[in-house]
């Protein structure tokens, strides 16, 4: 009996495996739908790129989970006998089989036998496309509709599409910007740029995937270009701070350079006139004392030492002129030489650089644009870096050209930041605070001001809010709830001009713009209200 | 093999006295299985029908077909036990001595029908139901074992109530199974005027003994039950229970009282001789299934709402089946 039994637990066993299988599936794609339901409303992240590997992910462990445990889980002869008595007609005749006794026991067994033989285990447990089956396809399918619709414009209408395109494009540029930060090696970004990289592509991923309105967009764009600015700044005075340490060690370097450069004799003689001019300033300073001391015994003397000591002061002050003859005349000397180091062409080169990199630093931190762009900058540091080789070794160059390295990483990683700042203005078509910046682009961002999320934003005058409004607008018009901005005439500056004075330029400004249709439809009205408003104030 | 020869044994005897009946029965085959069914597992049936449909033919044929003494007993209100049973008699003698001598009654017969019970008295009929559980009978402090094999045929009128004396739930236990004889159809009509007024008449031979039934009965009692179709009938059984953990809700609804442990007894008993009629050697969910009705029918109390609502016993067991088959599942899922 029992080993007529055996074909059909296989049997048996591999069906569990087919429907564990498909039970799995099912569990596994309702998660994948709950997921792709969640990163539709934006409570969750189906991480990028490769989505559809991490929404099959699920699914495929679901399958292997469910199948190993159908297949392996534990059949008992007892209710694989129930099951075939069951399916096969067989009158519980092996189930019984399996506990008779008494007089009709043999009977009983060769009856289930002839029976049992009689059937198949293929036809008692055939392979079925059941409920389960269905419910992995529907889980399936539905993960799949709900991420598709969740991230393709069909559901949206023509304006929503062209918002949703723009926004697309613009994650395309802010991942483009972010990409340079996030791809630099650990040690050469701090935690705070890693995290900034990291949080960029984080927002370019929602903008690729439209989970941002523009508004949203706005407000986290602004959030990212200030950090973005701060970094830049802390940037900026590094680099100051490394030339100051570069400067100090040049003025050290370059007698000793000079001697190295074939210029021996000069260097020499310049330290020997260099001595020679303190010997003098020393000695002249000696006789100075010495003078003061002749005059005064002088005041004090009477006739004839008076004479000798009025002698003696003529033989001083005759000897002090001397020197000062002689220590002028070194002192041009000196000068004439440091003119010929300094006209050296390697010094005149370095000392060019460190200039092109002070005026970038200053200019940066005044806010202006920096002059020189990121790859000039990589090309100053493969120079400097050559000029580091033809000079030999020496514990001032070298903390000098350290200094000049780190300077110049530093200008490069404040390119970077720099390149956040300006690449996300760029990147939104909205311009940084600097006047004289890059120009931005067209786009729906067009015309209008950074705006801070809180008033540390902006100082003086202008500042800015941020104010969330809900309330009956008019009686026949409903409630709605939407955000205010109110930004400041100028941005970062105290502003002088009474608004009232602006506000026709400006009304006429959202006019044009309204015109232009660069405002949203939905928003128009309500910048005519708050004109309005404004000019009800008067 | 002894046992499958033993089966075979039973099932063409089954059948021979089966096909003999129908010499005279005309149609019933349901009625006619039943009775054969309870005389072979040692019990006694109860036949509700309408009168004229054949319920004497049918005992009076099995007693020629298995060679047994037939009794038959007309219950009215007036009848005695000792009418039932017999009686001591003064008895005098060729010498004129007296002496009290026991007169058997009608129950001493192999195959009694007692026909409409329900209008003897409670008392008569009590006597009756005792010596159909105890095999035997008291008088004057006497007792009188009855003659094997013993099969009481009772019949009752569903129409006629008035002036009758419904038996006692406890009495009604005692019938093995309680059969409802169907009035006959059209054609089964025809073919009984047909027997009934033509030249020739049909007689029944002997194809049985009575021995031949004892060997029956202790056959049924080999036929193996596995744990889990007795599993299965004790759900039917509790199943008919209202209030009970294991209750279905139809039950729940319109019983008052559920089937008793000898229902229980009756459904395996009556299960096992259809198996063995069907050719098996083993107790199956069919043959219970197949049992339920005529062994439970008469074992359940319906309640008011039940009468108001016309919901019958074999309602009830058809929900109650459904209930416990539904919960009967396959353990494999695949």
């Amino acid at each position: 009996m029992h080993e007529s039994l055996r074909p059909y637990l296989r049997r048996v066993r591999w069906m569990r495996a087919w429907r564990g299988l498909a039970v799995g599936a099912t569990v596994g794609g309702g998660i994948a739908a709950a997921w792709a339901a969640l990163d539709w409303a934006r409570l969750g992240n189906v991480p990028s790129p490769d989505p559809w590997l991490w929404l099959t992910a699920p699914v495929g462990l679901g399958l292997l989970f469910g199948a190993g445990i159908g297949f392996f889980r534990k059949v008992s002869p007892a209710a694989l006998a129930r099951s075939i008595d069951r399916r096969g007609g067989l009158s519980d005749r092996l189930t019984t089989a399996q506990s008779a006794g008494g007089a009709f026991k043999d009977a009983l067994l060769q009856d289930s036998e002839t029976q049992l033989n009689a059937l198949r285990p293929k036809e008692l447990y055939p392979l079925r496309f059941g409920r389960w089956q269905a419910g992995a396809v529907a889980a399936g399918t539905l993960a799949t509709s709900i991420f598709l619709l969740g991230n393709s414009p069909l559901l949206l209408d023509d304006a929503q599409k062209a918002e949703r395109a723009e926004l697309k494009e613009m994650g395309e540029t802010v991942e483009r910007i972010a990409r340079p930060l996030t791809q630099t090696a650990e040690r050469e970004s701090t935690r705070e740029e890693q995290a900034l990289g990291a949080e960029l592509e984080r927002f370019a991923r929602e903008l690729q995937k439209g989970r941002l309105n523009k508004e949203q967009a706005l407000l986290k764009r602004n959030e990212l270009s200030k950090e973005a600015e701060r970094l830049m700044q802390e940037r900026n005075e590094a680099t100051l701070e490394h030339l100051s340490q570069a400067e100090t060690a040049f003025q050290k370097l370059r007698p000793r350079d000079e001697s190295r450069q074939g210029a021996s004799g000069d260097a020499q003689k310049l330290e020997q006139m260099q001595t020679q001019l303190a010997q003098l300033q020393q000695d002249a300073q000696a006789m100075s004392k010495q003078l003061e001391t002749l005059k005064a015994r002088q005041q004090g003397a009477s006739g004839e030492e008076a004479q000798q000591l009025q002698k003696q002061i003529d033989a001083l002050q005759e000897r002090i002129r001397q020197n000062e003859e002689a220590q002028a005349e070194l002192s041009e000397a000196i000068r004439k030489l440091m003119e010929r180091i300094q006209n050296h062409p390697l010094m005149k080169e370095i000392q060019a650089l460190m200039n092109e990199l002070r005026n970038d630093a200053e200019a940066t931190t005044a806010g202006e644009p920096p002059k020189h762009t990121k790859e000039e900058l990589e090309a100053m540091r493969q120079k400097l870096e050559e000029l580091a080789k033809q000079l030999e070794d020496d514990e001032a160059l070298q903390a000098f050209m350290e200094s000049m390295l780190e300077a110049l990483k530093n200008a490069e990683k404040c390119k970077e930041c720099e390149g956040l700042g300006l690449g996300l203005g760029l990147g939104l078509g909205l311009g940084t605070k600097r006047s004289n910046g890059p120009a931005a682009h067209g786009g729906f961002f067009q015309n209008t001001e950074r705006v801070p999320l809180s008033e540390q934003g902006a100082s003086g005058q202008g500042k800015t809010s941020v104010t969330g409004v809900k309330g009956q607008r008019k009686e026949d018009q409903g409630r709605e709830t939407y955000l205010e901005i109110r930004a400041p005439a100028t941005l970062g500056k105290p502003s002088s001009v009474p608004y009232r004075d602006v506000l026709p330029q400006y009304r006429q400004q959202a006019e044009r713009a309204i015109d232009r249709a660069q405002i949203p439809k939905e928003h128009e009205k309500r910048v005519k209200e708050y004109f309005e408003s404004l000019e009800g104030g008067r | 093999m002894p046992a499958e020869q033993d089966a075979l044994w039973f099932r063409e005897t089954f059948e021979k006295i089966r096909s003999e009946l129908g010499k005279t029965i005309v149609g019933q085959n349901e009625i006619v299985e039943g009775v054969l069914v309870a005389l072979a597992a040692n019990g006694h049936v109860l036949l509700e029908g309408m009168p004229g449909l054949g319920k004497t033919l049918l005992v009076r044929s099995l007693s020629e077909a298995l060679h047994l003494p037939f009794g038959r007993i007309q219950f009215t209100p007036d009848m005695m036990p000792a009418d039932v049973t017999g009686t001591n008699i003064l008895v005098q003698s060729e010498s004129g001595a007296r002496a009290f001598e026991f007169r058997r009654g009608p129950i001493f017969s192999g195959l009694l029908l007692a026909d409409e019970i329900n209008r003897a008295t409670p008392k008569t009929q009590s006597a009756l139901l005792e010596a159909m559980q105890e095999r035997a009978v008291t008088v004057g402090g006497t007792r009188y074992a009855l003659d094997e094999p013993f099969l009481v045929m009772a019949t009752q009128n569903p129409i006629e109530q008035e002036g009758t004396y419904p038996l006692p739930e406890a009495q009604l236990d005692r019938f093995f199974f309680k059969l409802l004889v169907p009035f006959p159809t059209k054609a089964e009509l025809a073919e009984v005027v047909q027997r009934t007024t033509g030249v020739h008449t049909a007689e029944t031979q002997p194809v049985a003994s009575g021995e031949e039934i004892l060997r029956m009965r202790a056959l049924v009692r080999e036929v193996p039950v596995a744990p889990e179709v007795l599993d299965y009938a004790l759900s039917i059984v509790v199943g008919t229970h209202p209030h009970q953990p294991h209750a279905a809700p139809f039950s729940d609804r319109y019983a008052r009282l559920g089937a008793s442990p000898r229902g229980a007894q009756t459904l395996v008993t009556a299960g096992k001789i259809f198996a063995l009629l069907s050719g098996r050697f083993n107790l199956s969910k069919e043959d219970l299934r197949r049992a339920a009705k005529p062994a439970l029918r008469h074992r359940l109390l319906l309640n008011f709402e039940a009468d108001a609502e016309g919901v019958t016993s074999d309602r009830l067991i058809e929900e109650v089946l459904a209930h416990v088959e539904a919960g009967d599942k396959d353990p494999i899922k695949v």
